[in-house]
Formats: C-alpha cells, structure tokens, sequence
C-alpha cells in the first residue's frame, strides 16, 4: 500500500475519525460523494453521475465538479497535515463538459507550509482529464 | 435557459431571486443539508450559487448559450446566516469569451468573491 511507504502524519486512528468526519458531512451527502482510496499525497473521491447532477443544459452542473474536488482538497490535506483546515481560494478550470459516468477527483497536496496549504486536484470522468483545479487552504490551528 | 428543468439547483435549493441588465440575483435558504464535515456552509454551496449566478446573468446579458471555463473563488469568512445570496456582474462580453465576476452575500457581509471566464457556444 502507497501510504504504509509514505505514513500520514496522523494516526491510524485520527486517519479513520478523519474519514468518517468528511464522509459524513451533509453537503457531501447530499451530492453523493463517495470514498475512493488513500494515496502517499493525498485521496481520491468518487462520484456516480445521476440526473439530478445535470445542469438547464443536460450537462454536469460545474459545482458538482468543484464540491467532489474541494471535498478530495479538504480531505488530503486534513490527512497529510493533521490539522483543521479551510479552504482561502480555489480555481478550477473545465476542460470538457460531462454527461455520464462516474466522476472521480484526485488531491495532491503540493506545499504544506504552517499557515498555507497549496494543493491541486484533478478531475477525472472515465479515464478522461474533465477539470483542473488549484488551491489555497488556510491552517486553523 | 429554464430554471425548472436545472436539477442540480432543485437538489441545492437554488431560486433566481432577481435578472439584471448586467448580470443576476441567485438565492439559497440555508439548511443543515448545505454543511460540511464542520458544521459550517460547505465551500461548494457558495460555488456553485455563484456559477449559478454568473451562468444566468450572462444569459440574460447577451442573450447566449455559454459555459464556464474558468472560476476563482476567494472565501472570505465563514457564512453565518439563513440565506445566500450571489449576485453576477457582466465586466466584459466578447465574441468568443465573457469575463464576469460575482459576489457573495450573507446579511450584510461578503463571503466570497469569484472571478471567471466563460465560452460562448453560439
């Protein structure tokens, strides 16, 4: 396993709580954001795209990108800081517009300073590159 | 575009509150479904009003179909209120991109800022 060879800085048992905190947080819920796996920097988040994800246009609305990759964001970062975290700024580039499959949002934490965090995620729909997106968080304590 | 054929506002609870000559007025009444892991209004909330606003004021600015390319969100304090509201402002319509920006409010106070780029599809 890639995080026995890179060890988070939390414990297995702060890494669980980490998990069941953000996995069960309402937005998420309610968007259908599902766990998908630990990396050495970062996690990866799952989404099965269904109708009520659609924009007016029959598309993926883009804030259901941005919430999968914010959660993934959010998500590494709490697991490889150990510390509370918020999100200062975040932009997200679209690349190409998604009708169905299965989203899936990979977080790489990229700096962790004590005060910043700067990590990109990308965006992908079955193996295709759908968004982009780079991030500031701000450690809380 | 038609409001009531955009599930993904239905799922969030998004209502167009007011159109604009430049822009739009998005509303959100808050509930416990719009919280994070944290208790607080989750970052993708506020997001995804404001692309909402910035899609919708577009439209009604330059009477064209477009899509985002590009957004910026700066969150400037935790939201603390029952209702958010976003408000878009067209800054520059060209003939293949819309640069627009938008703000969004709780009460009296902003909590976010975004700046984006959009692409005309016709």
């Amino acid at each position: 396993m890639e995080s026995m060879r890179h060890p988070p800085r939390v414990s297995e048992q702060e890494l669980a709580e980490i998990r069941r905190t953000f996995m069960t947080s309402p937005f998420n819920r309610l968007v259908g954001i599902e766990f998908g796996e630990y990396h050495a920097d970062g996690v990866t988040l799952v989404l099965p795209v269904s109708e009520h994800h659609q924009n007016g246009a029959g598309v993926v609305h883009g804030g259901v990108m941005l919430t999968l990759a914010d959660a993934a964001l959010g998500f590494g970062i709490a697991r490889s800081v150990g510390r509370r975290c918020t999100t200062a700024e975040l932009k997200i580039n679209y690349l190409r517009p998604v009708t169905q499959g299965v989203l899936k949002a990979r977080s790489l934490v990229i700096r962790a300073g004590r005060k910043l965090v700067v990590a990109r995620a990308e965006v992908r729909c079955e193996g295709k590159h759908v968004a982009e997106v780079l991030s500031t968080f701000a450690v809380l304590d | 575009m038609a409001l009531r054929s955009d599930n993904f506002h239905r799922t969030v609870g998004i209502e167009l509150a007011e159109l604009h000559e430049d822009g739009a007025t998005m509303r959100l009444a808050l509930t416990d479904r719009h919280k994070n892991a944290a208790g607080v209004v989750h970052g993708g909330v506020a997001f995804t009003l404001a692309d909402s606003a910035l899609g919708y004021g577009i439209h009604e600015a330059l009477g064209k179909r477009c899509t985002t390319a590009e957004m910026q969100i700066n969150f400037l304090r935790p939201v603390a209120g029952d209702v958010l509201e976003a408000r878009s402002r067209v800054l520059k319509a060209g003939r293949r991109l819309v640069v627009a920006r938008a703000e969004v409010h709780c009460g009296d106070s902003q909590v976010a800022e975004v700046l984006s780029t959009f692409a005309i599809l016709d």
